[in-house]
């Protein structure tokens, strides 16, 4: 079995951290005997967009967010068409705005998204940081906290159809108003959570894994399980301190 | 009136923490601020001048070098050494220091925090600022690199033109602001390309042209973004001082204007090349003889935390203070580089000083360490972190030790330690405090620096 990672624009859009999802998603595939490869796609690269299992795309700051949602207008279809053909997606905290339909900053032109999360992002008046604590809602994920750290000052509201991927318990969340955290749509995960948010999040990163490897090994039955105990107790530990 | 006032304030204030065994807080400063909001600026008169060192990494380990230049030229400073780099942290330092109306004045070497840079240069006036580089760091606190950016060049535009700022030319986002500046710019620079290294590493920003978005293109790289670039509409500036040679054990070869000097620098790194470079700068900017300037950085030695080595019951403990990804790679690679397999204590703490995230960790090459490590250990507040970072880069961490408090850690690890051998021990901020006070509380070094 093999598996193909894109990270999307890893040199403008990797901040706080988010390079470590790529690291964890390439650790637990491999300690699981199954080959991975990492595609790092910018601007300057052509995207071959249905190859992929797997697109990582993480946060970045305004200016290189800029740069990178005039290149997705191109990019954007082939990634669009190859999730709703199955592959799975992580996109965090900007990479999310974009993966939303727009995102409407306080004193620039609005930056289209490419739509694959029924969301739009417009600028608010003061940043959230901090860490939070969520209960999944996603099927699959067993109700097991998610952990991280956010940091944005975009507010996402979520569409009639869209999904929340958890219910803020500690933190802000999208918006910081109806409690929501992240977006879900069929095997494309959106969030605001830093942190980085895979390696203290094993059965997320596992979700993704087995739905980005079931895109071409649809009778894949499931994920040979791994000595989880540092990770849930990093999780745990976070989730308590938060409650 | 009001200032006299502060400044008795302050100093009882001062006095009463000495006594119940503090150090320098910032709590004296508060208190003359409040009294005299202008404070800092009425005291500073009594300075010769000042110099403001500001940027990510670096402004103490360059201060200290500035320090012992000054020195070397006959002049005495004051400098916020184990104060807070806040205005009240540089308001309490003015109030302990002893500066006599009549005499020769003493120069003020003031570390800045990148947000105080503002209120530094509209109350401190100073003659020099040097801007050691921009690094992602306490974004938490920030919001972003190009926000700490914004209150240099806010701070930087209100300087005279009898001021002097002293830039980073391989820095692109440093040397950036030296446009437009009513000032004098002057920049520091490394020529010699042999210490480079093939690509950028992981931690890197700030790395596409402000116009273009265009990628710069590097064709070296020396620390994280720090080195030869080149965007569609910006170009490295050519530096006036600059590193021209790297050469064995430390030397190096310095070159400003006609002149050339030799300096072997006793702090290892090439972030330290770039300290030493931004002090000597700095110190010809306030009018101090270069040669003489790079003689007194050579007889330097380290900061606490700051690669200090520290020695308990026969063993050497080696302090290297990690606070963010670019700093920690090059502590990080300075320590794999030395000869041997290294003992090694990680601390990690997300204490408000520390910043609260500490995903800083996973943009860090811990991957570096590997197979470089005779027993690594980990603890602080966030330990466990550390422990799932260390797994995720490779290491075996079955049956990684793991501790709650600084003092355990220290005690046990060096439990491990020969006779004649060394702990090397990264600590975030606050846990370098709290190893600081652990060493303390058992004899082996003093309390505060001043």
């Amino acid at each position: 079995m093999h598996l193909r990672i894109a990270h999307l624009y890893p040199r403008r859009m990797s901040i706080y951290g988010d390079r470590g999802n790529v690291t964890t998603l390439v650790r637990r595939a491999r300690w699981r005997d199954i080959a991975v490869s990492v595609d790092e796609v910018e601007r300057e690269d052509a995207l071959e967009a249905k190859r992929y299992d797997l697109f990582f795309f993480g946060g970045g700051q305004d200016q290189e967010q800029d740069t990178v949602a005039r290149d997705l207008a191109k990019k954007g279809p082939g990634i669009r068409e190859a999730i709703r053909g199955g592959a799975a997606a992580l996109a965090v905290c900007g990479g999310y705005q974009l993966f939303g339909r727009y995102y409407q900053p306080a004193e620039a032109d609005r930056l289209a998204g490419i739509g694959i999360f029924d969301a739009h992002t417009e600028a608010g008046p003061r940043r959230f940081i901090g860490n939070v604590t969520a209960t999944p809602e996603a099927d699959g994920l067993g109700g097991i906290p998610l952990v991280g750290f956010e940091n944005h000052s975009g507010l996402t509201f979520l569409g009639g159809t869209a999904r929340p991927l958890a219910v803020v318990r500690t933190g802000h969340g999208n918006n910081g108003h109806d409690k929501t955290e992240g977006c879900v749509a069929g095997s494309a995960v959106g969030t605001y959570l830093h942190g980085s948010l895979l390696p203290k999040n094993p059965h997320l990163a596992d979700w993704l894994l087995l739905r980005a490897l079931r895109r071409r090994h649809t009778d894949l039955p499931g994920l040979r399980p791994l000595d989880d105990a540092l990770e849930q107790d990093v999780n745990e530990s976070l989730a308590g301190r938060a409650a | 009136m009001r200032h006299a006032l502060a400044l008795a304030t302050a100093r009882v204030l001062a006095a009463a923490a000495r006594r119940r065994g503090g150090g320098a807080t910032s709590l004296p400063g508060l208190a003359a601020l409040k009294l005299d909001p202008g404070f800092i600026r009425r005291r500073s008169r009594r300075l010769a001048g000042s110099v403001v060192v500001t940027g990510t990494n670096g402004k103490t380990t360059t201060a200290r070098f500035l320090g012992a230049a000054f020195g070397a030229a006959g002049r005495s400073v004051v400098h916020n050494q184990s104060g807070s780099n806040l205005l009240r942290g540089i308001a309490s330092t003015l109030a302990a220091a002893r500066l006599p109306s009549s005499g020769r004045k003493p120069w003020g070497v003031l570390e800045v925090d990148e947000a105080t840079v503002p209120g530094a240069c509209r109350e401190l006036r100073p003659r020099v600022v040097v801007v050691t580089n921009l690094f992602r760091d306490q974004l938490d606190r920030y919001g972003e690199l190009k926000r700490t950016a914004e209150y240099l060049r806010t701070g930087l535009a209100s300087l005279p033109k009898s001021s002097t700022v002293v830039l980073n030319a391989d820095d692109p986002l440093v040397a950036s602001l030296g446009k437009g500046l009513k000032c004098r710019v002057r920049y520091y620079g490394i020529e010699d390309v042999s210490r480079s290294r093939p690509s950028l590493p992981h931690a890197a920003d700030a790395v596409s042209d402000p116009k273009s978005g265009a990628l710069l293109r590097y064709e070296a790289v020396f620390v994280g973004h720090l080195g030869h670039y080149r965007g569609t509409s910006l170009r490295r500036p050519k530096p006036q001082v600059r590193l021209t040679a790297f050469r064995t054990g430390g030397a190096v070869e310095v070159r400003s204007g006609r002149q050339t000097v030799g300096l072997t620098l006793k702090l290892p790194g090439t972030y330290n090349a770039y300290n030493a470079l931004a002090a000597l700068a700095a110190a010809e900017a306030a009018g101090i003889d270069v040669a003489k300037a790079a003689e007194a950085v050579s007889a330097t030695t380290a900061a606490f935390g700051r690669q200090e080595s520290v020695e308990v019951g026969g063993r050497a403990v080696r302090i290297g203070l990690i606070k963010n990804p670019t700093g920690a790679d090059e502590v990080i690679r300075t320590l794999a580089e030395a000869p041997g397999k290294k003992r090694i204590l990680v601390l990690i703490n997300d204490n408000f000083a520390d910043g609260r995230d500490v995903s800083w960790l996973w943009d860090t090459d811990f991957e570096t360490l590997r197979g470089r490590t005779e027993r690594i250990a980990v603890g602080g507040l966030r330990g466990r972190d550390m422990a799932l970072r260390l797994k995720y880069a490779g290491f075996p961490t079955g049956d990684l030790p793991r501790y709650g408090s600084v003092e355990e850690a220290l005690r046990e690890e060096l439990r491990q330690v020969p006779e004649g051998g060394t702990l090397d021990v990264l600590p975030t901020y606050t846990a370098m405090l709290e190893l600081r006070r652990t060493l303390a509380q058992a004899g082996h070094v003093k309390h505060f620096l001043d």
